[in-house]
């Protein structure tokens, strides 16, 4: 359907669900742009995938020939990967690695729902304020409380420890707090807390249905 | 803000407004109790610092406003910001644009839509270590993958890793690989744009250029002030990338440093090389006070911008 033809038509009757559709609108009928729109689409994948071809193939050459100018290993050295295994520790790196990542990422989920749901689902005096404070931390520039925390670490003993590298995240993330919170879903705040007695059910036991976040009494 | 006791606020916790704050407050505790040990006192901490002389050691020793004057002679400052802020200026709206640019052509993908968000979002989740190295590796004058696509277009592509002028573009384009975030950032915003919007104006007989124009740039302009804002906060602080390229190994650091010097880099050279606390928290500050500037610069013109649905002006 050419642009003209959809222009003398008329406009679609009231109620029909405008996502049925969407391809007459969005996308341009031409070819020509389908076209473009599949090579741009290749060759930005081409670009994001090769990094990582050309690592794990690099990986599989041996050390000389790292740098050959050629994509596909000329000499496969399988060996390298048991040199890495014997030579070094990688055992123990990805048992460090493994802690601290579970540490960090259950401390961060249960920390920072709780504290999102406090401001999804409570009204009371200072929540505005609260939260614009968790919005304000993530644009504070973390060297300004670099020194100090390091220093506090240090000073309980536990700077050469892994403990830092988690346990910060037993404390929430500003982050992930504020977009489950359901008080900044969208980047114009307060469009969904300031719906009055919005399309969520009324009664807050029926958990999971508000369209922002946390349900509740708002 | 009025406080909603319209008896909606029942739930477990009783409708009694101290009982409801107090119940609040405990779900908040775990944020508070984090926001006064790991960022309130610390702030506060390090503007004490910036007026003393710490080596961790001896005591802090007051001394006035000594760190500043000396800040203002050290030309490594003034070569660290002016990298930062040329770095900066490249990255964003070179991030912007690109994620824009590819969020649209994902919009339109249909079902493969996933495959190329995994695709795009992979590099974010490739540790930014490994992306320093990689870019000593893809941007190497002599037989990096970059110049050699530009020889084929019969460019005669620059040492990136060691031409100090092209070292930080270098460093922006490594960074574009990282965008991600950004890009699912602006996706979702685009899916948000009521289609019937696009109607009317097809109707009307708009273009895309100026369908683009007036309804899908100020429809998104909410997530483009959002990232902008961050993007510019994160890319004031960059530091893993070129820290790794640069300073992480003996190879490269002899004759780029200067060029690859970012203002938290040196930063950190103060505080944990020179062991310099005092110093760099003073720098620290003003690289706080710099960015709060930028960032209000940036509200003040996005207010005229951006265009808050249900809000009128």
């Amino acid at each position: 359907m050419s642009r003209t033809e959809r222009a003398v038509m008329l406009p679609p009757p009231p109620k029909e669900p405008e996502r049925a559709a969407p391809a007459t609108t969005l996308a341009p009928r031409r070819p020509i742009t389908k076209v473009l729109r599949i090579i741009a689409l290749i060759v930005a994948t081409v670009i994001f995938l090769y990094p990582f071809v050309w690592l794990v193939l690099a990986s599989l050459k041996p050390r000389s020939d790292v740098f050959d100018n050629r994509l596909w290993p000329k000499e496969w050295a399988f060996e390298n990967y048991l040199t890495v295994w014997s030579e070094a520790p990688i055992l123990q790196w990805l048992l460090n690695s493994t802690t601290v990542t579970l540490a960090a990422a259950i401390g961060v989920t249960i920390a920072s729902a709780l504290v999102a749901f406090g401001f999804g689902y409570f009204q009371f005096r200072f929540r505005n304020l609260l939260f614009g404070l968790v919005l304000a931390t993530m644009m504070l520039p973390a060297a300004v409380t670099m020194i100090p925390v390091f220093l506090i670490w240090d000073r309980i003993g536990l700077a050469s420890t892994q403990m830092p590298l988690w346990a910060p995240n037993l404390f929430g993330s500003a982050f992930y707090i504020s977009s489950c919170s359901g008080s900044s879903s969208s980047a114009c705040r307060g469009s969904c807390s300031k719906r009055p007695g919005s399309t969520a059910p009324a009664t807050s036991a029926s958990f999971g249905t508000s369209p922002c976040g946390w349900p509740g009494p708002r | 803000m009025a406080l909603a006791h319209n008896g909606r606020n029942s739930g477990i916790f009783g409708s009694n407004p101290i009982r409801v704050t107090v119940a609040a407050f405990g779900f908040l505790s775990p944020w508070i109790v984090g926001f006064l040990i790991f960022t309130a006192g610390p702030i506060i901490y390090s503007l004490y610092l910036a007026f003393t002389d710490y080596d961790i050691i001896n005591e802090p020793e007051f001394v006035g406003t000594a760190n500043f004057q000396e800040m203002i002679e050290d030309p490594r400052v003034k070569r660290a910001l002016w990298n930062t802020f040329i770095f900066a200026v490249t990255k964003v709206p070179l991030t912007m644009i690109t994620a824009l640019a590819l969020a649209m052509l994902l919009l339109r993908v249909g079902r493969a839509v996933g495959f190329f968000r995994t695709t795009f979002y992979l590099p974010v989740m490739t540790p930014a270590v490994a992306v320093g190295i990689l870019f000593l590796l893809l941007f190497n004058g002599d037989f990096g993958i970059v110049n050699r696509v530009l020889a084929v277009f019969g460019i005669d592509g620059p040492n990136w890793t060691t031409d100090g002028p092209w070292v930080k573009p270098g460093l922006a384009l490594m960074s574009l690989w990282a965008l991600g975030g950004t890009v699912i950032i602006y996706l979702a915003a685009l899916n948000n744009v009521p289609q019937d919007l696009y109607e009317a104006a097809a109707i009307d007989g708009a273009s895309p250029c100026k369908q683009f124009r007036h309804i899908t740039l100020p429809m998104i302009s909410g997530a483009l002030f959002f990232t902008l804002i961050i993007q510019t906060i994160a890319a004031f602080q960059s530091f893993d990338g070129a820290y790794t390229a640069f300073f992480g190994n003996r190879a490269t650091a002899a004759f780029s440093s200067d060029a690859a010097l970012f203002y938290v880099i040196y930063l950190f050279q103060q505080a944990f090389q020179f062991f310099h606390m005092g110093y760099a928290s003073a720098l620290a500050w003003l690289l706080f006070v710099l960015i709060m500037i930028i960032t209000a610069i940036q509200v003040r013109l996005s207010n005229r911008f951006v265009y808050c649905e249900g809000q009128t002006r």
